[in-house]
């Protein structure tokens, strides 16, 4: 037992780098990818993996699926609260101010204009490293909308970016 | 229907099947709008994984942090001691901020973990050197180059053609990998590739157009994003700063066998 929990532990911290950037993909928020980070990693701690599987796309698919469950919690509380909510959205703590500092403003504001949809099949493609099938099947959507996603993601920063003509 | 964005796009997935592939390059070979398009398109890409992978230059927070360090403590004490820790970015982003020209040229490819190609293979330097997959031909001129020659010197690689290793540096998964310039009929190509199991292969090539020989760079400044591309990549690879010419010898001469310490 005490093998397999050393090597439970040196894939998670393997993947974890990756984890953090796809993590921060998808967040845009330095602080928030962090905790998301920290939840996926104690969710794999005390859930552990499925035998077999690649560590970096499992901790990407709970990644994934724990900043969905975020966003709906979000979702009621600026329901419920919305003075609340933007009081908390114009406070920045320093890992926010030091994160936007090295933001790249205009994919940054592309990103941000970007509907979830198309920025999540990218981070798990561009970012992740995932195939095709493997964002189908995280993803939840034929192999066709994968890539259609992806090259209107694409598109979408390119011409928010100035570089299509 | 697929779009032709979608087959651009998955070109630069490397997902297209071999029969579509050939047969994209040649439309991109005749059309210089679709190969401008493939160009918007690569680089909207290498800006969404730069900004990614520009996390990596953001302390981990403090929960986080302990979290790691207490997995990094329990992995240790199984004795084992090959964990991949968060970069340690400071000594690469000290040598790039000391050699900002090295980094200013534009980019035509980037890829942080597999050469994704954005122009026809055949438009790359030593043509047949380097196949489809980014594999450059050990037999080569410029795979000997990458293989065998020490920074800074000159190369001949072909007619009209020469490289110069600029500098060999630890790749942030335990590789090694260099950077070389590569010029030819005034064009001159920048190439960073990576060694495994005794291939070279390209990660990533970025071009400069008619050298400037105004100033003492040949490259011309690029774009902003262009730059922020090149740099991104070159420090999302590096794990450390470049080797010392002996330290670089040594590899040289055992055949890249020794795997670097990463720091």
């Amino acid at each position: 037992m005490t093998a397999s929990k050393d090597d439970l532990h040196l894939a998670i911290l393997d993947a974890a780098p990756h984890v953090r950037r796809f993590a921060f993909s998808l967040c845009r928020d330095a602080a928030e990818a962090d905790d998301l980070v920290q939840t996926t990693i104690e969710r794999v701690l005390s859930k552990g993996v499925p035998e077999g599987t690649d560590m970096k796309r499992w901790m990407f698919r709970l990644c994934r699926n724990l900043w969905i469950d975020g966003l709906r919690a979000r979702s009621v509380r600026t329901e419920a609260l919305p003075d609340l909510s933007l009081a908390a959205t114009e406070s920045s703590s320093a890992e926010t101010e030091a994160a936007d500092r090295m933001m790249l403003s205009r994919t940054e504001a592309a990103m941000q204009a970007m509907p979830a949809a198309y920025r999540d099949v990218l981070a798990l493609v561009a970012v992740g490293g995932s195939s095709y099938k493997e964002a189908s099947d995280i993803l939840e959507v034929p192999v066709g909308t994968v890539m259609s996603r992806l090259a209107r993601a694409r598109a979408m920063l390119a011409d928010a970016t100035g570089y299509a003509a | 229907m697929t779009t032709m964005d979608e087959k651009l796009s998955a070109y630069l997935d490397n997902m297209l099947p071999e029969d579509e592939r050939a047969a994209l390059e040649s439309l991109i070979a005749a059309s210089p709008e679709l190969a401008a398009r493939l160009e918007a398109l690569a680089l909207a890409n290498a800006d969404f994984i730069g900004h990614a992978a520009s996390i990596d230059a953001v302390p981990l927070s403090e929960g986080l942090q302990r979290q790691m360090d207490a997995l990094r403590s329990a992995a240790s004490g199984g004795g084992r001691s090959n964990i991949t820790a968060f970069r340690k970015r400071s000594a690469p982003g000290r040598f790039f901020n000391d050699h900002r020209a090295l980094a200013a040229c534009a980019a035509i490819g980037a890829g942080f973990f597999a050469w994704q190609a954005v122009v026809p293979t055949s438009d790359l330097p030593s043509p047949g050197a380097i196949d489809s997959g980014g594999l450059i031909i050990a037999e080569s001129p410029l795979g000997r180059m990458f293989a065998a020659a020490p920074s800074e010197a000159a190369v001949p690689l072909g007619e009209g053609e020469h490289g110069r290793v600029r500098f060999t540096f630890a790749s942030a998964d335990g590789g090694w990998c260099r950077l070389a310039d590569v010029e030819a009929s005034g064009v001159a190509t920048r190439i960073v590739a990576c060694e495994s199991g005794g291939d070279w292969r390209m990660m990533m090539a970025a071009y400069a157009g008619p050298a400037d020989r105004s100033g003492t760079d040949i490259y011309r400044t690029a774009s902003t994003h262009a730059v922020i591309n090149v740099e991104a990549l070159l420090d999302t690879l590096m794990a450390d700063a470049p080797l010392a010419p002996e330290e670089e010898l040594a590899q040289i001469n055992t055949g890249w066998r020794q795997s670097p310490t990463i720091p």
